[in-house]
């Protein structure tokens, strides 16, 4: 069985890259799958942190690609004991040391054993993300809510279309339901208008994606939450699984209705 | 990008690829060109399939084979197609494959369609021949030919084209758009565009919905302070944009290009 790689790139930094790695790669082993995810912002890593694999770290992605260990070596496994592996990324390099031809090497090995090979992209558009997209077969652009990070995404798209991705799909991180319903925030129809893509998902705006990620249990795992809901339906998605795209719903939906017809007006006033 | 050669011009975008091969100039000449040209360039190409546009030539099918036998012999480029202008129109390539196909971007891959015989090519030809028959005297003027972009523009794409472009999606953020001729954008136009690049003053730029502040026709650049952050998609007007005494002047588009002497003035 051959596996796919993935990359999970936005352009802009901040946009929740690494969360959505974390959380993807959690829901797809928690669909029972063979996943490897891996980071390639050497200098910069997180990934171990948020999913809670930090003081694990013994041998990193570097000292795979210069072969002083076998992959297994630094495949670090999931605190939950899912079939979820982490490669980190060493903090005490630079991005220049790989060359995207090893990162490539070593995803098509490591596609021959498991089913998605998940690579959390850094940000900005030089060497590091030019290894991790000619990597991937396949890209997943996380942007938030917000014309910046929307600008960039498009810019990613174009840069991923040259580089022969040619469908990447979309997820939209932390959604203020209350601020779309106001008019106030860029919602979900405005940027797939910009950005022309599929969605693969849209994610609300949750305390929990904190806590959790503090805690480095990525939320995911937590299916009651908004976000760890909205999450699972990606790694659903991801998987095939037909789920319609669900729009983030504002706790005070009654409130809003009430706005609308003229209850009300002092605290959602439209003006 | 475009490199201008003699008798070849070559244009890029993304990873696709345009052969522009000049009218006039004998085909010995045309495949000396692309020879040199390949192979001084050819640490541009990696490999990947690219169309050829011949320009309102009649070409024999092994002419054809040549130019497509050189060419993946020198850069490991694929000819997936070979399309050509019309003499009389001079508008975008023509070639007999269904219309859909003439996107110059998303190319079908077809690396055997000429290999299996010649029937595809020679096809591709007939329509030249009614063309040139009918319409033996015009010879195509340069600038006249028009760049046919069916996917958006997105920020940090460059179009740098001689012709027209005309862009059937949106114009995004930051891309830039640069054409000898006249731009139209069957979208919002939201990126730079400058038509008449370098010195043209009849061209002109139409938008369905026109959301930049800056426009630039030949050397003149129009900048308005209007906000577009919240244009009115339910009813957007068609715009067009022309050069009048000297400045760049908008105007609601409504069709007839001869009526456009109104309009006002694209500046602060």
């Amino acid at each position: 069985m051959t596996g796919k790689t993935i990359v999970i790139t936005s352009g802009k930094g901040g946009v929740g890259k690494t969360t959505t790695t974390a959380n993807i790669g959690t829901g797809l082993a928690l669909r029972g799958h063979k996943v490897v995810i891996i980071d390639t912002d050497i200098g910069l890593r997180n990934l171990d942190v948020v999913m809670g694999l930090e003081n694990r770290i013994v041998f990193d992605l570097v000292d795979v690609i210069e072969e002083r260990c076998e992959p297994s070596k630094a495949m670090i496994r999931d605190k939950h004991k899912l079939d979820l592996f982490l490669i980190p990324a060493p903090q005490t390099r630079d991005k220049d040391c790989i060359s995207s031809e090893q990162l490539a090497e070593l995803c098509r090995t490591l596609e021959e054993e498991y089913d998605y090979i998940i690579i959390d992209c850094p940000a900005g558009i030089e060497t590091g993300f030019k290894n991790a997209i000619n990597a991937a077969e396949d890209a997943i652009i996380v942007t938030t809510p917000e014309v910046s990070a929307v600008r960039d995404a498009d810019r990613v798209i174009g840069l991923l279309d040259a580089a022969g991705i040619k469908q990447p799909r979309l997820i939209i991180n932390r959604i203020h339901p209350d601020l779309v319903a106001k008019g106030d925030m860029l919602d979900k129809d405005d940027i797939v208008d910009i950005l022309a893509i599929d969605i693969l998902g849209l994610v609300p705006i949750d305390d929990k994606v904190i806590t959790s990620t503090n805690q480095g249990v990525p939320v995911v795992h937590n299916k009651a939450s908004a976000s760890g809901a909205a999450f699972n339906r990606i790694a659903g998605r991801l998987d095939g699984e037909d789920i319609p795209i669900q729009e983030p719903q504002s706790a005070s939906l009654l409130k809003k209705i009430k706005a609308f017809v003229g209850i009300n007006k002092g605290e959602y006033s439209h003006a | 990008m475009v490199n201008q050669q003699n008798s070849l011009q070559v244009i890029g975008r993304g990873t696709q690829i345009t052969f522009s091969i000049n009218d006039s100039i004998p085909i010995k000449h045309v495949l000396q060109d692309l020879e040199n040209y390949l192979s001084q360039n050819s640490s541009w190409f990696l490999d990947g399939s690219i169309s050829i546009n011949v320009g309102s030539r009649m070409f024999q099918p092994e002419d054809l084979r040549k130019i497509k036998n050189t060419i993946s012999i020198k850069s490991g480029l694929t000819v997936s197609r070979f399309t050509a202008t019309s003499t009389q129109v001079g508008l975008e390539p023509k070639t007999t494959h269904d219309p859909a196909e003439l996107e110059l971007v998303n190319l079908q891959f077809q690396p055997d369609s000429l290999d299996d015989d010649s029937i595809s090519s020679e096809q591709e030809f007939v329509v030249e021949e009614e063309d040139i028959n009918t319409q033996p005297s015009i010879i195509p003027s340069k600038g006249v030919e028009s760049l046919l972009i069916k996917t958006p523009c997105r920020s940090g794409e460059l179009i740098n084209y001689p012709g027209n472009v005309i862009v059937m999606a949106d114009v995004n953020p930051g891309a830039q758009i640069y054409a000898g001729g006249d731009i139209m954008v069957y979208g919002r136009l939201r990126g730079f565009c400058h038509a008449g690049s370098p010195s043209n003053k009849d061209a002109i730029i139409t938008a369905l919905s026109l959301e930049t502040n800056i426009l630039s026709i030949a050397s003149i650049n129009g900048t308005s302070t209007e906000d577009h952050s919240k244009p009115n998609l339910a009813r957007p007007t068609p715009k067009i944009a022309f050069l009048k005494r000297e400045s760049v002047f908008v105007a609601p588009y409504i069709g007839r290009f001869s009526s456009y002497d109104g309009g006002t003035i694209y500046d602060r």
